[in-house]
């Protein structure tokens, strides 16, 4: 618990701004991979309008006719809508077939147009209903994964329902939990970061980047390794430096070196700490060695579900080892162009969370509170178009 | 020739060997330089350092950057790896340079994160033998080789017609080379044990399965029901935790259980016989292979 003490230390500079909560910073989720696919795709549907009176009727005569609307999910579109909740755009395709507006009618979703046609339609719902029109509207696809996407798409397209899941992504009771566990420290944890990230460039080891490993247990975070990048440590320049020497592959090592000598204590002479070869597993900043000697609760997989802070998105290298390393969560602070996590926009890889992968996890972009600026944090831009995590420069420069 | 590759990947695959005789995943690989020869060697490490990024390509080119010498272990049969000439005298930067012109040999198509790290240090070609879509770096799931994978989904018929820019990083390529027998070494471990994983589950019943469906098999049916033995495989190579000696007590077990197993006859019906599922989306299928053939090609 010493441990945890002294990281207490460290973040008392900042404790006294972080009691209000707006100093936190912000949490953002990533989207997923599927998510940002999904949000494009629409389909067109048959639109027909009924009396008010009749809707029930024609609703259970479609389903007759139609059973399971022929495979397609429309679960997440309101079946109905009256005139003045649908937009302009459906009531114009309405005036198109419709001569004169009586006002007491109903919308009504009646089928998706890739299962039917439209003649089928009048020929099955006509001697029932008397004479009707159709016309066709885009609706989209797939359901919506937040109350704000519901709204936009409502405005867009269709009434639109969103029903609290996601079928892209985590189920956003999980995130709203998680995140729950996380606000609290977040901002501790990147402070962390981003001090031993300076302490990286202000030695020359490595490019200004840092990242924390957090244990938490029972609602009890504390580090179990601070890394920061060390590609130059030993190094010729220029080139991209020391791969393996990125922050976030250096604090999996040291996780492992301690996870190995617990486990093989007794068998095994103590593992000496040393940089081998390309590896950079031996703690060399101060707040690396100050975090070093925490003990893990580690049983299963190398870091299952422990916490990851990062300055910057890891590149495609590291994203993809925090994956195989079975992390839970990873927050990262500056989006880079080169980063292997997000979804939307660079690389667009979005590897936190992808179905053919066989493990997903959490991820966040964390924004600092933009009063922010009294502890250099500015040093962390990427400003001489040197990579952070990866070849290049900021994907801010990209998106700008 | 095509026989070269060949030849190189027999020296990738004693090395998957030594792995398997390790209790390792069967992963292997060779770094080849075209004057110096083979310049290095690596196999997966993930259970010995409890580290769950240690892949083979990492311990190569750990091996070739550093100025140790690096021990080959011998092949199973004992033919040892023909070494190429001696790097040692060279510096750093030195080596560095001879990495970018090396091609890389290994068993199993890098994972994703070794596919970055390839293209970050530089590499001249990749040769793989069995695909893994599970998390593979170089056609499995994302193209990492071109582009960073930027284009991966959204300009396939680009890359189909051949029209795609090169960028800076890129590499080349070859997938297939010996996939059969990267194929069985891997389902040789599966049958085995993994005492580091954190459930290990009972292998009792895994039988080891001697047919390899060929590249671009047309049977859906199959193919769709199909247990992917790649991500059973390397799902579990990070780390667990074990001792030692017990694993070492399972690595004679299941050196046992699948030595004993390899002499089950093709035609065995196995109530969970799982099959390696190597790539089975046909479009990579048909960009290896056509790939295989351009190489196949370029030596001739």
């Amino acid at each position: 618990m010493t441990d945890n003490n002294g990281n207490l230390q460290h973040a008392e500079p900042y404790k006294s701004s972080s009691d209000c909560a707006i100093d936190r910073g912000s949490l953002a989720f990533l989207k997923t991979k599927l998510e940002t696919r999904a949000g494009d795709n629409v389909m067109s549907v048959h639109v027909t309008a009924v009396p008010v009176k009749l809707a029930s009727t024609a609703i259970g005569l479609i389903r007759t006719i139609l059973p399971n609307d022929g495979g397609v999910d429309l679960q997440h579109l309101r079946r109905f809508a009256k005139y003045h909740e649908v937009n302009d755009h459906v009531r114009s395709a309405y005036a198109k077939v419709a001569p004169r507006n009586d006002g007491h009618i109903v919308f009504v979703i009646a089928a998706p147009m890739a299962i039917t046609t439209r003649k089928f339609l009048a020929d099955s719902l006509s001697p029932t209903l008397g004479s009707l029109v159709f016309f066709s509207i885009d609706v989209p696809l797939q359901a919506p994964t937040s109350q704000e996407q519901a709204a936009l798409w409502s405005s867009r397209w269709w009434p639109t329902v969103y029903k609290k899941s996601n079928p892209f992504g985590p189920h956003p009771s999980i995130m709203a939990r998680a995140e729950e566990d996380i606000e609290g420290d977040v901002r501790k944890w990147m402070d962390m970061a981003a001090e031993v990230a300076q302490q990286s460039k202000a030695a020359g080891f490595g490019e200004a980047v840092g990242v924390v490993i957090v244990e938490r247990i029972n609602g009890v975070s504390r580090p179990v390794a601070v890394a920061a990048d060390a590609r130059w440590l030993n190094w010729p320049s220029p080139g991209p430096g020391n791969v393996s020497a990125h922050a976030a592959l250096r604090a999996i090592d040291m996780v492992s070196q301690w996870v190995r000598r617990s486990h093989e204590a007794g068998e095994k002479q103590e593992i000496t700490t040393k940089n081998v070869g390309i590896f950079r597993g031996k703690p060399s900043l101060p707040l690396e060695e100050e975090h070093y000697r925490a003990q893990t609760n580690q049983t299963g997989y190398l870091c299952h579900d422990l916490e990851i802070y990062c300055t910057h998105e890891p590149c495609v290298m590291c994203s993809m080892a925090i994956v195989h390393s079975r992390f839970g969560r990873v927050v990262f602070e500056n989006r880079m162009h080169t980063g292997g996590l997000c979804a939307d926009g660079g690389l667009g890889h979005g590897l936190f969370w992808r179905k053919e992968l066989n493990w997903q996890l959490l991820a966040w972009q964390w924004t600092r509170p933009t009063a922010d600026t009294g502890f250099g944090f500015d040093q962390l831009r990427i400003s001489d178009n040197r990579n952070a995590c990866d070849e290049l420069s900021s994907r801010a420069d990209l998106n700008a | 020739m095509a026989s070269i590759h060949l030849t190189h990947m027999r020296s990738a695959l004693s090395m998957a060997q030594h792995a398997l005789n390790t209790n390792e995943t069967p992963v292997g690989c060779i770094l080849v330089h075209p004057v110096h020869g083979i310049v290095s060697t690596g196999q997966n490490a993930t259970n010995e350092t409890y580290n769950g990024t240690m892949h083979a390509e990492f311990i190569a080119i750990n091996s070739l950057l550093s100025s140790s010498p690096c021990t080959l272990p011998k092949a199973q049969d004992g033919a040892e790896i023909p070494l190429g000439t001696s790097l040692q005298g060279l510096d750093l930067p030195e080596r560095l340079k001879v990495l970018k012109q090396c091609s890389l040999y290994v068993t199993v198509e890098p994972c994703i994160m070794c596919a970055s790290l390839l293209r970050q240090f530089g590499i001249a070609d990749v040769y793989f033998g069995a695909g893994n879509e599970k998390f593979g770096g170089t056609g499995g799931v994302l193209d990492i080789q071109s582009s960073n994978g930027l284009f991966t989904e959204s300009d396939r018929e680009i890359k189909r017609t051949g029209k795609r820019e090169v960028v800076g990083g890129d590499y080349g390529v070859s997938g297939g080379w010996l996939r059969e027998e990267a194929i069985l070494m891997l389902r040789r471990f599966y049958v085995q044990e993994n005492g580091r994983a954190p459930e290990p589950r009972a292998k009792k019943e895994r039988v080891l399965k001697l047919e390899v469906k060929p590249l671009g098999g047309k049977d859906k049916m199959s193919a769709s029901t199909e247990k992917l033995v790649v991500e059973e495989v390397l799902s579990e190579r990070p780390n667990g935790v074990e001792t030692t000696i017990m694993s070492r007590e399972k690595l004679r077990a299941g050196r046992k259980q699948s030595g004993g197993k390899q002499g089950v006859d093709k035609g065995l019906q196995v109530k969970k016989a799982r099959q390696l599922k190597d790539v089975t989306d046909s479009g990579i299928n048909g960009r290896l292979e056509r790939q295989q053939d351009e190489s196949l090609k370029d030596v001739d």
